[in-house]
C-alpha cells in the first residue's frame, strides 16, 4: 500500500493506493490523524511507501522524486522561505509520518524540481547579480504534471517528440516548454502568482502597481492577499470563480470576458514558447475534464492554425487521449486527462521500480 | 504653416520647426536638441542646433526643462521664423486622452490629472507648455500622446486580472507606450510595400537606447504591446528589468527590508542590461564584451534577445500570423547584430533574414532585410516622433490656420 499526501493549507489531502485502486480525501492535519488511520486507511501494517508533495523546493530540491531521510528533512526546512504556507504543511506531515512509520520508504515528490536546470535565460530575472546569487529566480511548478504530459505524449504518438509545449488548464493554469524531455521555460516564476492568471492570482501584471498600492497605505500583507487570492478569475468576475465555473458559462457575458483574458494570456505564452523552442512538434493540453474544456481548447487550437495545425471538427478520443487534429496535421495537438493522484502515484511507483 | 514641435525626454529636449504645405509636403527647417538637461556631472548641459545649412553646438546651463524651453524659444525668436502652432509630446495621457488635442482650459485641467502617471516625463512637458504660453500667448498649442495609439487595445489585452474596485479606483490597465513611433511606422510601411494598411499584420520592435517595446499591429490598430500601466514591464531594457514576478517586489521588502522606493529604483534604474552584466546599460558595450566571452555580458545579451523573440512569438499567435517584422529606433535601426540574433531560429513563423541586406542597412532609410525564402517581410524603418507630432498638428489645426508659408 502507498500513502500519498499533498498540502492544502491548513488541511492535508491524502490518497491511498492499494491493489491498483486509488481512494482519498482531505483531513485536518494533527488531531484527525488517528481517525484517518482507523476509518480510511484501515491500519498501517500494509503501508510500504509514503509520499509527500512539496510545492516549492527552492534551490534545495533538484530531483522530482527522492528518498526522504532525516537529513532531507533539514533541507526541507531550508525551503520554508518559498510558499511557507504549503511547505510547512508538507514538512509537518513528513515529520509526523516518518516517526509514526520509521521502517517504511518515505518519498519526497517535488513540483519545482523538474525545472531546477532551466537554462539561465529562462530562470533568471534581469535584476542585479547579488539577488540572482541569493536564489531570486524563476522556479516553475507543476513539474510532475508536465513531465508526465511529455512522457505520455511520446507514448501516444509512438515516437520521441523533440519540442513539446505542455499546457495545464485548471485553477492554476500554466505552460511549460520542453526540449528533448527537459524543460527550457515555464510561465511560473519565483512564486506561482506570475504567469497565467489563476482562480485568485493576478498572473502577469505591471510591478509598478505593487508600489502604487503600497503608497496608498495598503500593507504588504494586504497586497499579497489581493494579488494571490482576490485577483484572477475571482477579481475580474467580482465573485468567487474557479476554472470549472468558466467553461460551462460559455455564453454568459461576464464569464466570457474572464475567459477571453485567460485565452489571451494562454495564447501569448504558447507563442512565446514557440520562439523559445524554435517551433513545436506537439502541443499537449492537460485538464481534469477534457469534454467540459473542449471549447476552450478548440479556441486555443484555432489560433495555431496558421502553423498548419489541421483541426478536427470533432476531437476524437483514441485510447484515453483526445486527438484534436487530423493525422496529416503539421502539428500534433493532444488533450490528456489530468488526474493528480494518478500522476503522483505513477511518479512514486516509477521511482520505486528504478530503485530496485 | 510652420509647426514648432517639442519632444521632452527624461534628460533631453528636442525641438524642431517644420514647414508644411500639406501632410505630403513637410520640410524640417530648424532642429535642435538640448542634452543633459537637469543632469549633474562633469559634462555641462549643451545644445546642438541645425538651421539652414549651419549646425552648431554650445554649452548652456539648463537646470531643468523650463530653462531649456526658455533658451529654445529665445533662439527661435532670433531666427525670425514665424510659428503658427506648437505641438508637444506628452508621454502618458492615461484614460483621459485617446487622441491628440488642441490645448484649452479644459484640456489643461485634464492634463493635470495625468501628471502622476509619468512622474519623470509629464511634469517636464508641463513646464515646456507653460513657457510656450508665456512666450507665444496667441499661438495655438496642441498635445500628442505616446499612449494614444494603444487606445485600440481590446479588453482582454489591456485588462489586468485585479479586483474590479481597485481597477476603478486607480485606473490600473495596460496603456502601452512609444505610440507616436508606432503610429509613424504604421504610416510608412504600407506605402513602402504598396499594400493597404488594412491587409497587414505587423509586429514592430521599438528598440531604444533607454526604453524598448514591441507592438502587435493588425490592420493599423494596436492589438497588444509589451509595456503596461507604466513603461517598466515587457522587454529587458538598459536599466529596467521588464517582466518580473510582482510578488518579488513584496518579497524584497519583507525579506530584505527594502523600502518601496528602493525596489522601485532597483527595478527601474539598476536592473536590465546593467543589472545582469554588472558592467554597462548599453547593448553595444554588452555585445562587445559578449564577443569576448565575458560570462555576465553574454547572459545579458542572451536574455535581451530571448525576451524580444518571446514577444514576437506571442504576438504572431495573437495576430494569427505575421506579414511584417519591423525594427525601429536607435538599436533597432543601427544594430545589425541584434536583428540577426532576434531572427535566428525563427523559421517556424516564416522569418528568414538576408545577412547581407541586414549588414548593409544604414538606418537612414526604410530597408528590406528579408531573404528570398522569407514568408515575412523584415524591415528596418526609421521612426520620427517629431514629424508624427507635426502631422497630428496639420490634422488638428491645418484647416483653421490655413495658408502655407
Amino acid at each position: 500500500m502507498v500513502l500519498l499526501f499533498d498540502p492544502a493549507p491548513p488541511s492535508l489531502q491524502w490518497c491511498k493506493v492499494h491493489g491498483g485502486k486509488l481512494s482519498g480525501g482531505t483531513y485536518e492535519f494533527g488531531h484527525q490523524s488517528d481517525e484517518l488511520v482507523r476509518d480510511h486507511i484501515g491500519g498501517l501494517e500494509a503501508v510500504r511507501t509514503v509520499g509527500y508533495v512539496l510545492h516549492h523546493g527552492g534551490e534545495e530540491i533538484d530531483r522530482p522524486v527522492s528518498l526522504m531521510t532525516r537529513d532531507s528533512l533539514k533541507s526541507l526546512e531550508r525551503c520554508m522561505r518559498f510558499q511557507p504556507e504549503y511547505n510547512e504543511v508538507t514538512l509537518k506531515a513528513a515529520e509526523f509520518w516518518m516517526s509514526r512509520l520509521p521502517d517504511v520508504r518515505h518519498l519526497l515528490l517535488c513540483d519545482t524540481a523538474y525545472f531546477a536546470k532551466l537554462p539561465p535565460e529562462a530562470s533568471d530575472y534581469a535584476v542585479p547579480g547579488k539577488l540572482r546569487e541569493d536564489g531570486i529566480r524563476r522556479y516553475g511548478g507543476f513539474g510532475l504534471c508536465h513531465q508526465w504530459a511529455w512522457e505520455h505524449s511520446e507514448l501516444f504518438l509512438g515516437h520521441s517528440v523533440r519540442r513539446v509545449i505542455s499546457v495545464y488548464l485548471g485553477d492554476h493554469s500554466n505552460v511549460a516548454a520542453i526540449a528533448d524531455g527537459s524543460p527550457v521555460d515555464t510561465t511560473i516564476g519565483f512564486t506561482p502568482v506570475e504567469g497565467i492568471l489563476s482562480s485568485g492570482g493576478c498572473g502577469d501584471i505591471d510591478p509598478t502597481i505593487v508600489f502604487e498600492l503600497h503608497s496608498t497605505g495598503m500593507s504588504l500583507r494586504e497586497i499579497t492577499r489581493v494579488l494571490s487570492r482576490e485577483s484572477g478569475f475571482t477579481g475580474l468576475l467580482g465573485r468567487e470563480c474557479g476554472f470549472t465555473d468558466i467553461t460551462p458559462g460559455w455564453d454568459e457575458p461576464a464569464i466570457s470576458a474572464v475567459r477571453e483574458v485567460l485565452c489571451h494570456s494562454l495564447k501569448k505564452s504558447i507563442g512565446a514558447f514557440l520562439s523559445v523552442l524554435g517551433g513545436v512538434d506537439a502541443v499537449v493540453f492537460l485538464c481534469e475534464d477534457p469534454p467540459q474544456s473542449m471549447r476552450l481548447i478548440t479556441a486555443l487550437c484555432h489560433s495555431l492554425e496558421f502553423l498548419g495545425a489541421d483541426r478536427r471538427p470533432a476531437p476524437e478520443k483514441q485510447g484515453g487521449v483526445w486527438n484534436m487534429v487530423h493525422d496529416r496535421s503539421n502539428v500534433p495537438i493532444l488533450c490528456l486527462t489530468y488526474d493528480k493522484w494518478k500522476i503522483i502515484a505513477e511518479a512514486a511507483h516509477n521511482f520505486t521500480l528504478k530503485e530496485r | 504653416m510652420n509647426i514648432l514641435v517639442f519632444n521632452c525626454g527624461s534628460s533631453s529636449l528636442i525641438y524642431k520647426v517644420f514647414s508644411a504645405g500639406s501632410p505630403e509636403d513637410v520640410e524640417e527647417v530648424f532642429s535642435a536638441k538640448a542634452s543633459r538637461v537637469g543632469v549633474q556631472g562633469s559634462v555641462p548641459s549643451y545644445i546642438e542646433t541645425r538651421f539652414g545649412f549651419t549646425t552648431w553646438k554650445r554649452a548652456a546651463p539648463m537646470k531643468n526643462h523650463r530653462q531649456a524651453a526658455t533658451l529654445a524659444l529665445k533662439a527661435l525668436g532670433e531666427t525670425g521664423l514665424h510659428i503658427d502652432c506648437v505641438g508637444h509630446r506628452f508621454v502618458h495621457g492615461g484614460s483621459h486622452f485617446h487622441e491628440s488635442v488642441v490645448l484649452d482650459a479644459e484640456v489643461t485641467r485634464r492634463l493635470e490629472l495625468c501628471r502622476p502617471l509619468a512622474p519623470i516625463h509629464n511634469p517636464n512637458s508641463f513646464s515646456v507648455i507653460g513657457e510656450c504660453r508665456k512666450a507665444l500667448p496667441d499661438t495655438p498649442q496642441f498635445v500628442a500622446f505616446d499612449t494614444a495609439f494603444h487606445h485600440s487595445l481590446p479588453p482582454e489585452a489591456y485588462s489586468y486580472a485585479l479586483p474590479a474596485k481597485l481597477v476603478q479606483r486607480f485606473g490600473f490597465r495596460k496603456y502601452g507606450f512609444h505610440g507616436l513611433s508606432y503610429q509613424y511606422i504604421t504610416r510608412t510601411i504600407p506605402s513602402y510595400l504598396h499594400v493597404p494598411v488594412e491587409d497587414l499584420k505587423i509586429v514592430a520592435c521599438h528598440l531604444g537606447t533607454g526604453g524598448s517595446s514591441v507592438a502587435a499591429i493588425d490592420g493599423g490598430r494596436s492589438l497588444d504591446t509589451s509595456m503596461g500601466y507604466s513603461p517598466l514591464p515587457g522587454l529587458l531594457m538598459s536599466t529596467r528589468c521588464g517582466d518580473i514576478d510582482p510578488m518579488l517586489a513584496i518579497y524584497l521588502m519583507t525579506t530584505y527590508g527594502y523600502r518601496s522606493d528602493d525596489v522601485l529604483d532597483l527595478f527601474n534604474k539598476r536592473s536590465g542590461l546593467l543589472g545582469v552584466s554588472g558592467y554597462s546599460s548599453d547593448i553595444r558595450d554588452i555585445i562587445v564584451r559578449a564577443s569576448e566571452h565575458e560570462e555576465k555580458s553574454a547572459l545579458a545579451l542572451t536574455m535581451y534577445i530571448q525576451r524580444v523573440k518571446k514577444y514576437i512569438g506571442s504576438f504572431v499567435v495573437l495576430l494569427g500570423g505575421m506579414d511584417v517584422l519591423a525594427f525601429t529606433d536607435d538599436i533597432g535601426l543601427h544594430n545589425p547584430a541584434v536583428r540577426q540574433l532576434v531572427c535566428e531560429e525563427m523559421g517556424w513563423c516564416g522569418l528568414v533574414l538576408d545577412p547581407a541586406a541586414n549588414a548593409r542597412a544604414t538606418g537612414n532609410a526604410i530597408s528590406s532585410l528579408s531573404g528570398e525564402t522569407s514568408r515575412v517581410r523584415i524591415l528596418s524603418v526609421p521612426t520620427d516622433e517629431e514629424l508624427m507630432i507635426c502631422l497630428e498638428g496639420i490634422k488638428l489645426l491645418g484647416a483653421t490656420i490655413g495658408t502655407p508659408v
